[in-house]
């Protein structure tokens, strides 16, 4: 029986539909009317009302952010494919999804049944094998509105939740290393409105949040990119990632009736009350100050420190973070099966004055909720003591799968465990998406001129300038495991290039291993205007392409995905988001890489003056491999005066949406396409040769073209540069001209540099390679010499005048 | 109550307070000629003299660098420098609102205790500002300068004050 004197009782069982839906947006609910009415037809069986803190629980359970109600709903996916050859004649196919999900994404994971695959979709984090006694988790997540509202404590506490995440996978993994992808409207752009930050501000505070806390935690961020897009000016996108290690043995979780639930780490207050539900809505100028959320690393780093010891001995039985949602969703997942029993009055408040269902679902940070034996009871508690984090046993699991809640001596909740986790509606949507046709834009001629100033234009571009300025702020080399760092820095310190990916060799905590980790990742939401699927399939392919460029194995590869959509009540929004997913199944089948973990943030829109904004779709890869050694990993500074350049991938005109058109301001052009046979391959390859250390330096083909990636080649490299034949490059038929070579941004190709002593060795392992092409060698003069007897081209530039030009473009 | 300011001596270059003039003045209100940023300390509790300058000096300055202030009331117009050239002068304090969380602050808190101070103490932390122009500038000018490089008011609340 529920007292009522210190909860409100909501009068739910009278209200009619129109007042549900009224209810559920005044109070920040975001539960649509099918919800309330399932939530008012169980308490009408049940016979009475539920009160507020019974209410807000199951509005943060069935949250769209803890529920993922629309990647995992029944979407009746409509596609209109244009026929022949036209964008007015279509013929239409329909498909219906009852779970979006597993229906793609996690369906290819299992299709694909990689043993090596520990643990996928069912945890904190994603799992892969490390070796025969540890695995690797990685897990990355979004911070996008509250990073919105208060950038600094916004994204310090979008990468101290995600390492979170990582102490919350199995029974804790020790992070590595952390990542991070942003997107920003243009930094040179004013605020859209009063309450708004201008996207330099933004950025200025998300970088500062991200460096403050990772670097405070010890924990190097490594790995990231940055793209700008007025599309995010109000609405920017954090993607927070970390990764971390962990033993086999400690990578199950096990609650039993009994247990009892300890919480720790910092104390509760009303921080981030409704951030649940509040992700489900989109920014306006009045959003609640309980929204923001501040971090504290100091905490979580002692929560980290404490919490591996008291794994290694075994205290607790299982874990899992206060993320979204807080208590309410850690207590509820772990008892979901069972049941749970809390004491309210026992958790540690920050001040007076909270009400019963505050504590729940605050989203206060530095919590942690374990599950310890009673036979633990009292050595656990000290563990924690003797490095002052603040340890309190709030309740117990119990067995009669309900979540009862007291306070004050009295319960205060009483909720069916099997209601509050399956009771949601499974609503119906309807999508829709348009297939467009694109087309070979009109042949693009450059003179030599031209192409140089095309090149000081894409080099001062803010998406392909460098992020020196940004990449310093952080440690990345904190722990000594970094042996791939963000940045390729010249023997001179003077000069450096953005590195592909990263490499993690954790040989202080596997000892003796030869074996390290790569951490790369492909976002390309500038592809999306035309089709989402080649925009998702780029990213993808782009990923593993940052991988293999310093010594990925393609064979031992997992992915990520992050959807950030706008409102998926649109009918067309959910139609690309469909769309996307149905690349990814087609390119993780076709790499044979599977997905192991993924988060969506949908909604991502805002109003100002009314007016609606949704921000462009972008979904970010994150790519994580082993590589069995570290003495095979590639960097991608020019090495050796006289060595030959290769190119591997075949070069298309696929210029659409291409840095060059950007900057030119053309339109058109087909979306660079992926082949996955026919990158696989060149993947798998690479591998081999690297492993027979054959190639000296490696450097993908990306944003900008083969020409800016030949001069990131040469600014992080000493007094050497490159002579290249552009009538030796492969291309998909013989009318492309210079410049549609030199600006292609066709996926699947790399630059590499081969010793000459081992040219005939590398030929040997590319011979069945169709598109491998010798385009020149390496100088030592320092300049980028670019020629063509049959396009009459003749360039000569001196790479220390374009770096200059490259730095300086973003420099705080 | 005790205030504490604490602030980058003379002859040490203040980075921060660099920057923020940076962006003040790339953001289209280039008015501004010199900034100087200092942190603030509200330390609430029975202390005495000694103790706050216990806590000044051994906890929340660096000695080489910073040096403090210490007051137990609120903004004074002889906190002001003056120069004959300069037209408008305008201080500008920042503090988070309540139910914030200020994390300084709780290690402030903490630290306390750990110097030996046991009385039981409340602490907030804030910013100051001192923006000085060779131009008038009016006060609703400067609220848009803070509302847009200084101060969140989503979380933060702001004071500001100008010589006159």
């Amino acid at each position: 029986m529920i007292k009522k004197n210190i909860v409100t009782t909501i009068d739910l069982l009278n209200l009619s539909n129109d007042e549900l839906v009224n209810f559920s947006q005044t109070n920040v609910l975001s539960l649509s009317l099918e919800e309330m009415q399932a939530i008012q037809k169980h308490f009408k069986q049940l016979n009475r009302n539920p009160t507020d803190i019974e209410l807000e629980t199951i509005a943060q359970t069935w949250s769209e952010h803890c529920k993922h109600k629309t990647l995992t709903g029944i979407v009746e996916y409509t596609e209109l494919i244009p026929r022949n050859n036209s964008n007015s004649h279509y013929h239409t196919t329909k498909f219906t999804y009852n779970n979006l999900l597993k229906e793609t994404i996690f369906k290819a994971a299992i299709e694909l049944n990689k043993q090596w695959c520990l643990s996928i979709f069912n945890d904190n984090a994603g799992i892969i094998e490390f070796d025969s006694n540890y695995g690797v988790a990685f897990k990355v997540e979004t911070h996008n509105h509250p990073s919105a509202l208060e950038p600094y404590g916004g994204a310090s506490t979008g990468i101290g939740g995600v390492i979170r995440d990582i102490l919350g996978v199995g029974l804790g993994a020790k992070p590595l290393a952390n990542t991070d992808v942003l997107c920003f409207g243009s930094p040179h752009a004013e605020a859209l409105s009063i309450g708004m930050h201008s996207p330099k501000r933004i950025m200025k505070g998300v970088i500062s949040g991200i460096r403050d806390y990772g670097n405070r935690m010890g924990i190097p961020t490594v790995n990231g990119a940055v793209y700008f897009n007025d599309g995010y000016i109000a609405n920017p996108l954090v993607y927070c990632g970390c990764m971390g290690i962990i033993p086999k043995n400690k990578i199950y979780k096990k609650v039993c009736p009994g247990d009892l639930i300890l919480l720790i780490g910092g104390k509760t207050g009303r921080d981030g009350i409704h951030g649940a539900t509040f992700s489900s809505i989109q920014l306006d100028q009045n959003t609640d100050i309980n929204a923001v959320q501040i971090g504290n690393p100091i905490i979580e780093k002692k929560i980290l420190d404490t919490m591996l010891k008291a794994r290694d001995l075994n205290l607790y039985s299982s874990v899992t973070d206060c993320g979204a949602g807080g208590l309410s969703s850690a207590i509820g997942e772990l008892g979901e099966h069972i049941g749970a029993i809390v004491n309210l009055d026992t958790i540690p408040l920050k001040y007076s004055g909270l009400k019963p269902w505050e504590i729940w679902i605050s989203e206060a940070q530095e919590r942690m909720v374990l599950v310890v034996p009673e036979k633990n009871k009292n050595k656990i508690k000290k563990i924690f003591e003797e490095e002052d984090v603040d340890a309190v046993f709030i309740g117990m699991f119990k067995q009669d799968k309900k979540l009862t809640l007291t306070y004050d001596g009295e319960i205060i909740a009483d909720l069916d465990m099997m209601f509050l986790h399956n009771g949601i509606p499974k609503p119906k949507i309807s999508a829709s998406y348009q297939i467009k046709l694109d087309t070979i834009q009109p042949s693009l001629e450059m003179t030599n001129v031209e192409i140089i100033q095309t090149v000081q234009l894409l080099l001062s571009n803010i998406n392909c300038c460098s992020r020196e300025w940004l990449v310093h702020q952080y440690d990345y080399e904190v722990q000594g495991h970094t042996i791939i760092k963000p940045l390729t820095i010249g023997k001179n310190f003077k000069l450096c290039g953005h590195s592909d990916a990263t490499v993690i060799f954790p040989y202080t905590i596997v000892k003796e291993t030869k074996k390290c980790i790569v951490l790369s990742c492909g976002l390309s939401p500038q592809y999306g205007y035309n089709d989402v699927y080649h925009m998702a399939a780029s990213s993808i392919e782009e990923s593993l392409r940052n991988a293999v460029a310093v010594g990925g194995n393609i064979n031992k590869m997992a992915l990520l995905d992050n959807f950030c959509w706008g409102n998926p009540n649109n009918c067309n929004t959910l139609g690309s988001l469909v769309r996307a997913t149905k690349a990814c199944y087609d390119m993780s089948k076709q790499f044979s890489v599977p997905f192991i973990s993924g988060k969506d943030s949908l909604n991502n829109e805002y109003f100002i003056n009314n007016k609606q904004y949704s921000i462009p779709p972008a979904l970010l890869i994150s790519a994580m491999g082993i590589i069995d050694d570290v003495n095979n990993t590639v960097t991608m500074s020019l090495k050796q005066h006289g060595n030959k350049l290769f190119l591997l991938g075949l070069t298309r005109n696929e210029l659409g949406g291409s840095m060059l058109f950007n900057v030119r301001k053309l339109s058109g052009g087909i979306v660079p396409r992926v082949y996955p046979k026919e990158s696989k391959i060149i993947m798998q390859k690479l591998y081999e040769a690297m492993s027979k250390k054959l190639i000296k330096s490696c450097h993908d083909c990306a944003e900008g073209g083969l020409l800016i990636s030949l001069i990131e080649m040469t600014f992080s490299s000493q007094h050497l540069g490159v002579n290249v034949d552009i009538d030796a490059i492969g291309t998909e038929n013989n009318s492309m001209t210079a410049s549609e070579i030199l600006f292609s941004e066709s996926n699947g190709r790399f630059i590499v540099e081969v010793d000459y002593n081992n040219e005939l060795q590398f030929k040997n392992i590319f011979k069945d390679i169709i598109h491998c092409y010798e385009i020149g060698y390496i100088n030592n003069k320092h300049s980028i010499i670019i020629e063509s007897k049959k396009h009459k081209i003749s360039i000569n530039e001196n790479v220390t005048g374009l770096f200059k030009i490259w730095q300086n473009a973003i420099s705080w | 109550m005790f205030k504490i300011e604490v602030y980058t001596k003379i002859n040490f270059r203040n980075s921060y307070a660099e920057h923020i003039l940076f962006d003040i003045n790339t953001t289209g209100l280039a008015l501004i000629d010199k900034l100087y940023s200092s942190y603030l300390y509200a330390i609430d509790g029975n202390l005495t003299i000694r103790q706050i300058n216990i806590i000044a000096t051994e906890l929340l300055i660096d000695k080489i660098t910073e040096g403090y202030y210490c007051k137990n009331n609120n903004l004074t117009e002889n906190e002001f420098s003056f120069n004959k050239t300069d037209h408008s002068i305008f201080c500008i304090e920042i503090w988070y609102k309540n139910g914030v969380t200020d994390t300084v602050a709780e290690t402030v808190t903490k630290a306390v205790k750990d110097l030996g101070i046991m009385n039981k103490i409340s602490v907030k932390r804030g910013y100051k500002y001192y923006l000085y122009s060779h131009r008038q500038i009016l006060q609703e000018t400067v609220k848009i300068i803070v509302s847009t490089c200084l101060c969140n008011v989503l979380i933060q609340d702001y004071i500001i004050k100008q010589h006159k």
